[in-house]
């Protein structure tokens, strides 16, 4: 049982009906920093990222009274971002499109200390480094769900891919990580039986 | 294969999209696999969050925004109207602000009721009173920000309801079920919660508030600052809470009412005080006072019945337990659940208390 945060719905609802700025900050709060790492996958620069994200962020409050009609404001949020750093790459790189697989995908990996981990200061740096080495969309796969908690189904529409490929990415994803750690999985031998 | 769908449940347990047939799997498949147990410990330390980022970092960009925002001339008060006037209030009106808001809500139910017997004005209607409502059910907490920065958590089973206006003149809240609340202090206006048996007026402190239906007692408990409990039906001045201490209020009128009928029996049931003041509970293992324990995820009992603790469990769990053996309904227990599963915790029951019990649906708990 966990305590959930203060709800991005509970945000939503407020924003839309009592004009709350108080929930607008919590919400900027809540999402600046996954919306600003997502975007920078795309567009790389920091500036541009946050250009991108603080545009999105400011149709919300004025577009605020509509606000209520989506459903999952933190998927539609990223969709968002997707859409217009992808719309920022195709003009500035004069391309017509990009794949998954192209990304620099920008990790935000915290939690990555021996103490908290139970293991060796090498061990956590081969971990980074495993991790760092995940192909690109399974790489953001495990991004998306360790670091923003999303679920398999928003991330599908996120990344407009099936939600079968991020079970078998992230199952990927995890089984890379832990040949770094050498937890190769072994059944115990049976002598004695 | 079977290390590959070792793998694959480890990524849906920790992303939290295992179904309960899918943990048992992986508990099974961990058992043959006991190195797996290492990584998937890893791997849960790995998934847990903490929070790096710097707030005066994001406060920093929540500036730019807005700044950003301005310059596009999109209207954002950013707190400069409405706040700066609730401070310069004259703190003599306090009493005043009791009376009207008092004399407000009574006119909104008298308006209510009025309009609610002309189905027209039903619009109306829902306008006035327009209420936010907030409900955990069994199984699950929740953590809220008032607009006011109160941040309220609220137990499993419980909802909280509070006017749409809240904040700009009064700051009322209804409870039913339990809360920990964190009041932000807010010149001149106290902060007022409704439960069942008693109201809490308080200024801005921190403190647990329990008042489940269908259970005998209501309780408030303050950890900090000062509160102001008013109990309903009954004439008495309003009890000051000291920190540390709580007061438990008893169901009394219906036990008063049935003691008059059939006197003497019953009477002798009624052994706790009405109303008494106690101080709050320790747990030592945790380190956790008993009464707000549950905040940080602990389930405490210390010295309860045994159909007390099933009924604590039923809430904390988001299940139903039915004892059939009436034997154990008395047994007293002392003891604690923090990440224990449901399972893991009847298992420590049973070294304790004997029984057996069965799974009947994955809801339905059937103690023998």
């Amino acid at each position: 049982m966990q305590i959930e945060k203060l709800s991005i719905q509970e945000l939503q609802r407020r924003i839309a009906l009592y004009d709350d700025e108080t929930a607008y900050k919590e919400l900027f709060m809540e999402m600046h920093v996954p919306l600003i790492n997502f975007s920078r996958s795309f567009v790389q620069q920091k500036e541009v990222a946050e250009e991108i994200v603080s545009d999105i962020l400011m149709t919300v409050w004025e577009k605020r009274k509509d606000l209520e009609r989506i459903e999952n404001l933190r998927v539609y949020l990223y969709i968002s971002v997707r859409n217009h750093s992808l719309k920022y790459l195709v003009k500035q790189k004069k391309i017509n499109s990009v794949q998954l697989e192209d990304l620099d995908v920008m990790l935000a990996t915290s939690n990555l200390n021996p103490e908290n981990l139970l293991i060796s200061k090498e061990m956590v740096q081969r971990v980074r480094a495993a991790i760092e080495q995940l192909p690109p969309k399974c790489k953001m796969v495990f991004q998306l769900s360790k670091e923003d908690g999303l679920k398999y189904k928003e991330i599908a529409s996120i990344l407009n891919i099936s939600v079968k490929t991020i079970d078998n990415q992230l199952a990927i994803a995890l089984q890379k990580i832990s040949k770094t750690l050498k937890l190769s999985l072994k059944k115990p031998d049976q002598k004695k039986i | 294969m079977q290390v590959e769908r070792i793998w694959l449940l480890i990524a849906r347990k920790l992303s939290d999209e295992a179904s309960m047939e899918e943990l048992k799997e992986l508990d099974m498949l961990i058992r043959q696999y006991p190195d797996s147990h290492f990584s998937l410990e890893v791997f849960n330390r790995l998934w847990e969050k903490d929070e790096e980022v710097d707030p005066a970092d994001l406060e920093d960009a929540y500036a730019r925004h807005l700044n950003r925002m301005a310059e596009k001339g999109i209207h954002f008060s950013n707190g400069s109207d409405d706040t700066s006037y609730m401070i310069e209030q004259a703190p003599r009106r306090t009493g005043f602000r009791w009376l009207i808001a008092a004399s407000f809500a009574a006119i909104i139910t008298v308006a209510g009721w009025w309009l609610l017997r002309e189905p027209k004005q039903t619009t109306v209607l829902a306008a006035v009173t327009a209420m936010n409502e907030i409900t955990t059910p069994n199984g699950s907490k929740s953590q809220l920000r008032l607009p006011d920065s109160t941040v309220v958590w609220l137990n499993a089973g419980s909802k909280l309801t509070y006017p749409k206006e809240f904040g700009k003149d009064i700051r009322e809240v209804t409870l039913v079920g339990e809360a920990y609340f964190d009041v932000k202090k807010k010149n001149n206006m106290p902060f007022i919660i409704h439960t069942h048996r008693m109201d809490i007026k308080v200024l801005g402190t921190t403190f647990n508030v329990k008042s489940y239906p269908g259970e005998p007692t209501t309780e408030a408990s303050l950890i900090k600052g000062s509160i102001e409990v008013l109990l309903k039906d009954r004439e008495s001045a309003p009890i000051l809470l000291k920190p540390w201490e709580k007061i438990v209020v008893r169901e009394f009128s219906s036990a008063t009412v049935s003691s008059q009928k059939n006197n003497a029996a019953i009477k002798e049931d009624i052994k706790e005080p009405e109303v008494a003041i106690k101080p709050l509970g320790y747990d030592e293992t945790n380190d956790a006072v008993l009464e707000t324990a549950w905040v940080e995820n602990v389930l405490v009992f210390n010295e309860m019945n045994f159909s007390e603790v099933t009924k604590l469990m039923e809430r904390w769990y988001g299940i139903k337990i039915q004892i059939q053996n009436p034997a154990l309904f008395k047994q007293q227990l002392t003891g604690s659940f923090k990440n224990e599963t449901l399972d893991q915790a009847l298992q420590a029951l049973q070294f304790v208390v004997d029984f057996d019990y069965e799974r009947t649906s994955p809801r339905l708990i059937i103690i023998k």
